[in-house]
This record gives C-alpha cells, sequence and structure tokens, in this order.
C-alpha cells in the first residue's frame, strides 16, 4: 500500500503539473476547469494546512508541561491563549465579534509589533560595535547603506539636498544592477529546481527516496 | 574603571535609550520636516486619480501585527482615496490570517457603509488561504473560488460583481503586502493578463519592487511608511505616517552617526595599537 | 470602558517584549509565548472558517444542485485531512498525496509567471538603449553580477575582473537593504510607541522602568556581596 501511495505521489505531481503547463499555453475549455478545479482544491488543502502548527504545538508543549520542567508556566500560557482564541472565535462565529477583537487587539498587534521592532534596537547597536569597514567589500556596503539612510529620511534632505540625489543614485544603481541580477537568479532557480521536482529527480519536498 | 572603559562595555543601554527618545519625542512634539514625494508613489496617486465609474480596483492586503505600522497607514490612505472617486468598484480581499481584522479596522475608521453602499460600491471577500494559488483561482475565476463574501453574503447575490470574473476585468491591483505575493500577482495577474498592479511594501520588500517598477511592470510602489507619508499628504489626510516620518529622520541620522562614529573609534583604535 | 483594557493589555505585553533589551527574562519569555499561542490560535480559527466557507458550502450545494464540480470538493476536504498523517510515523506516506498535490500546483503556478516576470521582464528592463551612461552602467553591473553568480572566483581572463565587480555590485545591494529594513523596524518602534503614549498605557512606561532600574541595582548588589 505504501509502494502505491509513493509512486502514485510522484504521478500525481507530474501530471498536475503537466495540466498547468498546457493550461497556460491551450486555451481548452475542459482543461481550464480541471485547472481551476485543482487549484481551487489547494486553497482548501492550505486551510487544513493552518492547523498542523496547532497540533505541532499542542503536543509538544503538553510533553513539556507533563515533565513539568522550568518551562511549563510558559506552556501553560500558550496553550491557554491558543485555546481561548480558537473557542472564542468559534463560539462567536466572526473573528469581528466584540469579544475576539479584544483579544486580538490586546494580544497579537501589540504584541508582535514590539517583538518584530525590538531589532530596531540591536541594528542600533550593532551600527556602533559590528558594522565595521574592515574590508573594500564592507566598506561599499557600509557606504551604500549610508547613501540610503540620506534617500530615506526628509531630514538629510535639510541638512544638505545634494544628500538624497546622491542616494538615489545610488540607490536607481544598485536596483537597477544587483536586484535585477538577483531577480533573474530567483527565476532561473525556481524553474530548474522546480523542473527537478516535477520530473521526479528532486525527491526532497516530498520526504525523499520516495 | 575609567569612563571609557565603562562606556565600552555597558554601551548597550545608552544607545537603546536615546534610540527610544528620538523616535518618542517627535511623536509627541512633530519637527514638521518638509516630505518630498518621490515619482513611484505620484503615479500611485495619479493613476487611482484616473479611475473612472465603472473601473473595477482590487485592493488586496497582507497586514499583520508585525508589519501594522508600516502598512496600515498605506491602506487606510489608499482606501480613502478610492472611496473618495464616484463609481469605483472597489474589491477588498486578505491574504494573511491576521489580515481581515484590519479590513474591518478600516473600513470603519473611514466610515466606508455610511458613505458608500456594500455590494454596489465595495465588497470585502475576506482572507483566501493558498498563496499563490488562492490568487491564481481569483484571476482565472472568481466565482468559482469564492462562494461568499466575508459576512457570509453569497457572491452570485453581491450585484457589482456581477460582471467581474477575471483579472481582464480588474482595472488595477493594489497589493499591500510584506510577504511573497507580490511576487505572486506579478505572476499570475500581470503575466498573463496584464493587469495594472501597484504595490504597497514593507521596506525589506521594497527593492524587489523597485526592479519591477524600474522594468514597467507595475505602475508605481508605495515604499513603507515613507510612503504612506507621501501618500497621506497627495490626499490631504494626513496621518500617523506623516508624524512618524520625523521620528524616522531622528532615527537615521543617529544610525548614520552610530555607524560612522564606531567605525572613527575602531580605525583610530587600530592605529594606536 | 473596554478600550481601557485592551490599550492596558496591550501595552502591558508591548513591554514585557522590550524588557529584552534589558536582559532575557521570564517577564520577556511570557510574552512571547502568549504570541504564539494567540498567533497560531488565530491560524486555527481562520482556517475553520475557510474550510467552511470555501468546501463545505460548495459540496453542500453541489449535492443540492448535482453540480459534480461542488460534490467533487468532497476530494478536497479528504486531501486536507489526510495532511495530519504527517504525524503518524506509520502512514506518514498518506500525506505526501496532498503535499503533491499543493506542490504540484505551486510550482507549476510559480515557473508559469517567473520566466515572464523574473527573466524575461527583467532581461528587457536591462536591455535598454545605449544611449546614454547610466543604461551603459546598468548593463554591465547586470551582466558582472551574473558572472559573479556563475563564476565566484576567476576562472579565465577573459572574463578577468568581472565577478570581482559583480561582488562589489552585490555588496551595494546588500546596503541599500540593510538601510531599507532599518527603515521598516524603526517603522514598528514609531507604532508601538504610538500606542503606549495614549492614557492609561503611558502609566505604565515609568513602572516598568522602575522595575527594570531595582532589578539592576538588586542584581549589583548581589555581584558586589559575592565578590
Amino acid at each position: 500500500m505504501s509502494i502505491v501511495f509513493k509512486k502514485g505521489t510522484s504521478v500525481v505531481l507530474f501530471v498536475v503539473a503537466m495540466i498547468f503547463f498546457f493550461d497556460y499555453f491551450w486555451k481548452d475549455p475542459t482543461l481550464q476547469g480541471t485547472a481551476t478545479n485543482l487549484n481551487n482544491w489547494v486553497v482548501v488543502i492550505a486551510a487544513f494546512a493552518l492547523g498542523l502548527g496547532a497540533y505541532s504545538l499542542t503536543v509538544r508543549h503538553v510533553q513539556i508541561i507533563r515533565k513539568r520542567g522550568m518551562l511549563m508556566p510558559y506552556s501553560i500560557a500558550l496553550l491557554v491563549t491558543m485555546f481561548t482564541f480558537i473557542i472564542t472565535g468559534l463560539v462567536t462565529h466572526s473573528i469581528s465579534s466584540p469579544e475576539y477583537s479584544f483579544i486580538y487587539n490586546s494580544i497579537i498587534v501589540p504584541a508582535s509589533q514590539a517583538l518584530y521592532g525590538m531589532s530596531s534596537f540591536f541594528i542600533a547597536s550593532a551600527s556602533y560595535r559590528a558594522l565595521r569597514a574592515k574590508s573594500y567589500e564592507s566598506l561599499v556596503c557600509l557606504a551604500a547603506a549610508m547613501f540610503i539612510l540620506f534617500l530615506n529620511a526628509p531630514i538629510f534632505g535639510v541638512i544638505n539636498p545634494i544628500l538624497p540625489s546622491l542616494g538615489k543614485i545610488v540607490w536607481d544603481t544598485s536596483i537597477s544592477t544587483g536586484m535585477r541580477a538577483i531577480l533573474i537568479g530567483i527565476g532561473i532557480g525556481t524553474l530548474t529546481t522546480g523542473l527537478r521536482i516535477i520530473i521526479g529527480q528532486d525527491k526532497a519536498p516530498l520526504g525523499g527516496g520516495d | 574603571m575609567t569612563l571609557r572603559e565603562s562606556l565600552s562595555q555597558n554601551y548597550k543601554p545608552i544607545i537603546y535609550f536615546i534610540l527610544f527618545v528620538l523616535i518618542g519625542f517627535p511623536l509627541l512634539h512633530p519637527l514638521g520636516l518638509p516630505l518630498p514625494i518621490d515619482q513611484d508613489c505620484r503615479d500611485v496617486y495619479n493613476k487611482i486619480e484616473s479611475l473612472k465609474a465603472g473601473d473595477v480596483a482590487v485592493v488586496t492586503q497582507y497586514i499583520g501585527g508585525g508589519n501594522r505600522a508600516e502598512l496600515y497607514p498605506q491602506y487606510k490612505a489608499v482606501l480613502e482615496h478610492l472611496l473618495r472617486k464616484d463609481g469605483i468598484k472597489i474589491i477588498l480581499e486578505e491574504a494573511g490570517t491576521e489580515s481581515p481584522v484590519f479590513s474591518q479596522l478600516v473600513l470603519q475608521e473611514l466610515n466606508a457603509f455610511k458613505r458608500k453602499t456594500y455590494g454596489v460600491d465595495f465588497v470585502d471577500l475576506g482572507y483566501i488561504p493558498g498563496d499563490e494559488a488562492a490568487i491564481a483561482g481569483l484571476c482565472r475565476d472568481l466565482h468559482a473560488l469564492v462562494s461568499k463574501d466575508y459576512y457570509g453574503t453569497p457572491i452570485d447575490q453581491i450585484p457589482m460583481l456581477k460582471d467581474v470574473n477575471t483579472a481582464k476585468d480588474f482595472t488595477i491591483v493594489v497589493d499591500i503586502t510584506a510577504s511573497a505575493d507580490s511576487q505572486f500577482w506579478l505572476n499570475q495577474a500581470y503575466a498573463p493578463y496584464r493587469t495594472a498592479i501597484a504595490l504597497g511594501m514593507a521596506s525589506a520588500k521594497v527593492p524587489d519592487a523597485y526592479a519591477y517598477y524600474k522594468a514597467g511592470q507595475i505602475f508605481g510602489i508605495l515604499e513603507s511608511l515613507k510612503g504612506a507619508a507621501q501618500y497621506e499628504f497627495l490626499t490631504g489626510s494626513p496621518g500617523l505616517a506623516i508624524i512618524g516620518m520625523d521620528a524616522q529622520s531622528l532615527a537615521h541620522l543617529y544610525i548614520a552617526f552610530l555607524i560612522v562614529a564606531g567605525n572613527v573609534a575602531f580605525f583610530m583604535g587600530r592605529k594606536k595599537k | 470602558m473596554t478600550d481601557i483594557f485592551v490599550v492596558s493589555i496591550a501595552a502591558i505585553l508591548a513591554l514585557m517584549i522590550y524588557t529584552i533589551l534589558y536582559r532575557e527574562n521570564p517577564a520577556f519569555r511570557l510574552g512571547e509565548h502568549i504570541l504564539v499561542g494567540a498567533t497560531v490560535g488565530n491560524a486555527v480559527v481562520q482556517a475553520v472558517f475557510q474550510i467552511q466557507n470555501v468546501a463545505i458550502t460548495k459540496f453542500q450545494k453541489g449535492m443540492e444542485t448535482g453540480d459534480v464540480t461542488g460534490i467533487l470538493y468532497i476530494i478536497a476536504i479528504i486531501l486536507g485531512i489526510l495532511l495530519y498523517f504527517q504525524f503518524s510515523s506509520k502512514y506518514r506516506y498518506v500525506s505526501k498525496i496532498s503535499i503533491a498535490l499543493m506542490l504540484a500546483v505551486g510550482l507549476s503556478l510559480s515557473i508559469r509567471g517567473l520566466i515572464s516576470v523574473n527573466v524575461v521582464g527583467q532581461i528587457i528592463g536591462a536591455m535598454q538603449p545605449l544611449n546614454s551612461v547610466q543604461n551603459i552602467v546598468y548593463l554591465i553591473g547586470v551582466v558582472c553580477v551574473l558572472l559573479y553568480f556563475v563564476y565566484e572566483k576567476k576562472v579565465s581572463n577573459i572574463i578577468g575582473p568581472l565577478p570581482k565587480i559583480g561582488r562589489y555590485v552585490l555588496m551595494m545591494t546588500m546596503g541599500a537593504y540593510f538601510a531599507n529594513v532599518l527603515m521598516g523596524r524603526v517603522s514598528l518602534v514609531i507604532g508601538t510607541l504610538n500606542d503606549l503614549f495614549v492614557a492609561p498605557a503611558y502609566y505604565f512606561i515609568p513602572i516598568a522602568l522602575l522595575i527594570v532600574i531595582a532589578d539592576s541595582l538588586s542584581r549589583r548588589k548581589i555581584a558586589g556581596k559575592k565578590s
């Protein structure tokens, strides 16, 4: 049975990918209908995938609580918060209900904003201690960063109007050269890796060795 | 321990405190620094300004708690502009699990339900999971993918969506995101249908977007808080973004000073040795 | 009244997380765990609503009207449930069919678009008429960076220093990225401080500062006694 499944996954991968490739070039109504349905099925599967994290997290943190170690209070807090959100959302049948909005606005918004934002303080201390122009490459990197700082902050235009203009030149040059090449590289890399996976040469995304 | 040694070991609290003050002070007492308008922001404004009655504007966002400060002001400013225009059909869509809350918040703050008629002038499709598959589904056949809007109304009962089926029917798409779905909209809407797309990006993704802008693949960009401030200025609806740019200026000046000071101290130390 | 509670809880949570700037401490850990739990809980709620709206509604409608496309949504629901076999060591292979479908659709959609947008579109963007210094510099820059991706070190005299120039161009791009990331992170601090500078949130700031100062002094005292 497992062999059927394992072989079947490679076949499914190839056939579905071919349907989408041919659909892009052939305007055949049957093909388009099939591609649309498969596309919409994936949207449904993606919704189920959102619950995988919750399951995995619950299992992990229940284990921690059972061991009664030092991290137990944090795991309890995590699970209590998670189930509070789930129960509130399902009972009120809406994420814009006053109850759900209350817990959402008090917890998720401020906490995630604070968590991501505090890295700016770390950047500030790194700017003083870690960002050293020890080589020509790092000098170029830091100089470019400085010029883009001149462009992004209006105050530099007040200090001297030439600073943002220099920043614009560096910005345009770095985007039109480096970023463009990176995007071309991403396109070609995705193409080669994607084709390798579709034809079955690279089985790592499916767990390898199948 | 000398003062120099003490500073050398305990510099972090000092740096954090100064940064905190430099960001916090302009929020309480705005400095009123001038705000130059970038061409990519102006292009977004001009394109939306040129929309006519009957045009369809899809505004999709991936705002979460972690990027709210950058993206929500952009979202609010763009929607305010669209709501001022008569006859534009606005389709809202959310790409992240945290995003629907911000759509509801912005509709409340802008008083959308009183200014326009829901179902005729604007509709909220809600959150559609699936990343690129969801966007592909929307562009290929909206009615096949979405059966109900955010409020549970069947799509076929919403008057403004009767003639909106594929990305060919979208006049413009404005994607406000910090995530890869900017790429997905280009792949699924621009590549096959040549839909006009503008991107409202978090700052880390602006270089990607700018490359597309330079290549003519998108018609404009709102660059992080700066873009939001510029858009607020253009629409005459000042908000947090314009005040925040003063704080940005001081923080940037401080970081530039730290980079220079750190390198000068490093090279002087090396010279002494 | 609810707003006061929202603002207060938000302020306490934000300050708990900011205490990491002082040092690793239980308040930060608690805030972090609460955030993770909340984010995952929110995702589950969204998933349930989406499964209802996208799949179950269409399946029910298909059963009522006899529409085959709607009835076939049961396959999507079953494939979604099969994903959870990932957690079984014995039957993990069952989940791979769902993963294969997601992979196939995702990859083929990406490849279709990326060739046109990233490869062809960007090459067209780079190949501007060479009637200005700017365009010549941009084209040479793109070629140098692509050569750097292919040839990291000098391999021939013909290509020569071009990959090295590409490396410097990439460093410039990385510098631009850094400056932009900084702008984004500062924006988030602006958002947090804007929320804190509202009554009654700003009352918590001096309380948090006092707790941090008291902890710092007590730790110095203990360190002084030990030495």
